[in-house]
């Protein structure tokens, strides 16, 4: 019982307090005002938050954030910094090839010991197409013979050559396309007279005569005779361009004029045709003015014979790749059976500079330069988010106002819905009630009949002359039996007489019976409330009546 | 819906009972020609709007008695003191 007491009570309460929030206008004012200014708050927040990306704030931190760790990076020693594939090429040895074709745009930064892993893969690929690898000097048959060491043949070297050989005379622009016979391979020449190598015995030939053969010297090193080479492969060939930069001054004179000194590498190549053993030198095969490093990188190379240890070797670096920084997350995976190789130089440097683009380190630089933009989606979407915050609380809050204020006529529908008598059966009702009681009306009708009269005199006539005589004596016409015209004067001061004591008398009555009609108490009920019940003490009651004040 | 189901349910009993009474007709002209000036001959010595508007009050008094005596009995049913 208590429970479903206190269930009413709290329908009760609510039912009241649904009601009430209609009513109470300046108090959903307040409610409004409170809400309004916590999105007063959130605008000022977002709007902090807008001024600090907008002014560059975010961006700025997270930019000197990257840079920092660009600089620690690159002042550790421990990074090579490629801004450019030109920067690359450079470090490579080719500082003039600025712009390398096919090569994406980016930024590189690898590791020092990447870096000296890429150099020996350059010189590897060099040597084991033709360059010695061994460091011991070559063992020279003649006196023309020269020595190589690892690849590159030092001034000092040369110098131990006879230095009447550095003489030269004449045109010396040159491609070989000397006979190459199975080991032997075109080092250079002049003048018909040309330098062989020896694969097989890994011995240098100069074929003419000695002071009339000039070696012809190239590097990328200064000479007085502005002197550059470019090399590169073409077939199975390592060729060498000899380019001469002063050419409008005619034939340059190298001798004695090399200025590199013995610390100084000088880059040497082979020029190599497949042309027969006997096959004359032809001069000037190139027209050297326009040919450059970047047209032999793009001529086709397919190795006849691709060296047996090469899978080895790209298997060892990219296993070193993935212990290291080199992150190869394209299409060459260590253990794979077969491996595409590109078909050119260019091809080589273009998936070496992929493979280094795709470093972790670089991702790393990357991910850090894009952190100001992260930052800065982040920040604008939780900007958009609260910018549109104001707008949501406040639908939100007009909708709860209209729903609570839409709530008390929707009960009063429901109410009236649940309570309203269906019109067909109060219809019904109503017909069959005025069908058997009709009468009501008629005695209503007779009885304001009687009233309507009450203000006009009543003067009764007998209508003699609607008498029937059998003998057709004529009685007469109206006579007038009672004529209460005489009380018109005196009727409006006594029926206010008569009224007065009426009303007095109603209202003694009625100011009797207040409590009764407040209380809704009859006679029966008053008379009950008038039972008293008396008990004795030993048991035993009696009933008397309450003495009537 | 809850109202019309009451009054259906006393409908129902009531529906049979009003059926048996008989349709009466009260036609007063004749009173009104005859003995109706004798009775507005003494109607006329008293004062009959008061009376109706006496009368009037104390029905409507008798009503308000009875409506608030069935409140009274609606809250003395509800189970709350």
């Amino acid at each position: 019982m208590k429970a479903l007491k206190r269930i009413l009570c709290v329908a009760l309460c609510l039912t009241i307090t649904i009601l009430g929030m209609s009513f109470m206008a300046p108090k959903a004012d307040a409610v409004a005002l409170t809400i309004g200014l916590g999105i007063v708050v959130a605008a000022l927040a977002a709007g902090g938050l807008t001024y600090l990306v907008t002014s560059g704030g975010v961006s700025g931190l997270t930019e000197a954030v990257s840079n920092n760790v660009e600089d620690w990076l690159e002042d550790s020693g421990n990074v090579v910094d490629f801004p450019t594939p030109g920067d690359f090429f450079e470090y490579l040895g080719d500082p003039d090839n600025q712009d390398p074709p096919g090569f994406n745009d980016g930024r590189v930064l690898i590791g020092a010991a990447s870096a000296h892993l890429l150099i020996n893969f350059l010189v590897w690929l060099k040597d084991h197409l033709g360059l010695v690898e061994d460091d011991d000097p070559v063992e020279v048959l003649s006196s023309y013979a020269l020595p190589l060491t690892n690849g590159y043949l030092h001034l000092s070297e040369l110098d131990n050559t006879d230095s009447s050989r550095l003489n030269r005379s004449g045109d010396w622009f040159y491609i070989a396309d000397l006979p190459l016979s199975g080991e032997t391979i075109l080092f250079t020449f002049y003048n018909g007279n040309y330098v062989t190598y020896n694969r097989a015995s890994n011995r240098f030939y100069v074929y003419g005569y000695a002071g009339q053969s000039e070696f012809t010297f190239i590097s990328n090193l200064s000479t007085s005779s502005n002197i550059r080479f470019s090399f590169g492969f073409l077939g199975d060939r390592f060729i060498v361009i000899l380019e001469n930069s002063n050419h409008q001054y005619g034939n340059p004179y190298a001798s004695g004029h090399l200025s590199a000194g013995d610390s100084q590498t000088l880059l040497y190549g082979l020029i190599a045709r497949d042309v027969d053993v006997d096959a004359e030198l032809v001069s000037g095969g190139i027209d050297t003015d326009d040919f450059q490093f970047g047209d032999l990188l793009d001529l086709e190379f397919v190795p006849a014979d691709p060296p047996a240890d090469l899978d080895d070797w790209a298997e060892n670096v990219l296993e070193y790749a993935v212990a290291g920084d080199l992150d190869v997350s394209g299409d060459y995976q260590p253990g794979q059976e077969q491996m595409e190789y590109p078909d050119s130089i260019l091809g080589w440097l273009q998936w070496i500079w992929e493979a280094l683009a795709n470093t972790r380190l670089s991702n790393i630089i990357q991910e850090i330069r894009n952190l100001p933009g992260a930052f800065q989606n982040w920040f604008q979407q939780i900007i958009t988010w609260l910018g549109n915050l104001p707008g949501t609380l406040t639908t939100l809050f007009n909708d709860l106002k209209t729903a609570i204020q839409a709530l008390p006529q929707q009960i009063a529908n429901a109410v009236s819905s649940a309570f309203a008598l269906d019109p067909a059966l109060a219809a019904e009702i109503g017909d069959t009630w005025n069908g058997k009681f009709g009468w009501i009306d008629d005695i209503k009708d007779w009885f304001d009949g009687v009233t309507a009269l009450e203000p006009e005199p009543p003067v009764i006539y007998i209508h003699l002359e609607d008498s029937n005589s059998h003998y057709g004596y004529n009685y007469g016409g109206r006579e007038v039996a009672l004529d209460l015209s005489w009380y018109a004067a005196y009727k409006q001061d006594v029926d206010a007489l008569i009224s007065g004591f009426l009303w007095l008398g109603f209202l003694w009555l009625v100011f009797k019976r207040t409590a009764d009609i407040i209380n809704g108490v009859g006679m029966a009920d008053r008379e009950a409330h008038d039972i008293i019940e008396v008990s004795d003490g030993e048991g035993h009651t009696s009933l008397f009546r309450r003495r009537r004040k | 819906m809850i109202t019309t189901a009451i009054v259906n349910l006393v409908w129902q009993f009531a529906e049979p009972v009003l059926d048996r009474i008989p349709v009466i007709e009260i036609n007063g002209n004749g009173i009104t020609s005859s003995v109706l000036q004798y009775l507005r001959a003494g109607l006329y010595f008293l004062p009959v709007n008061t009376f109706v508007q006496i009368l009037t009050l104390v029905a409507g008094l008798w009503l308000l008695r009875v409506a608030i005596a069935f409140l009274h009995s609606l809250w003395a049913s509800l189970p709350i003191f």
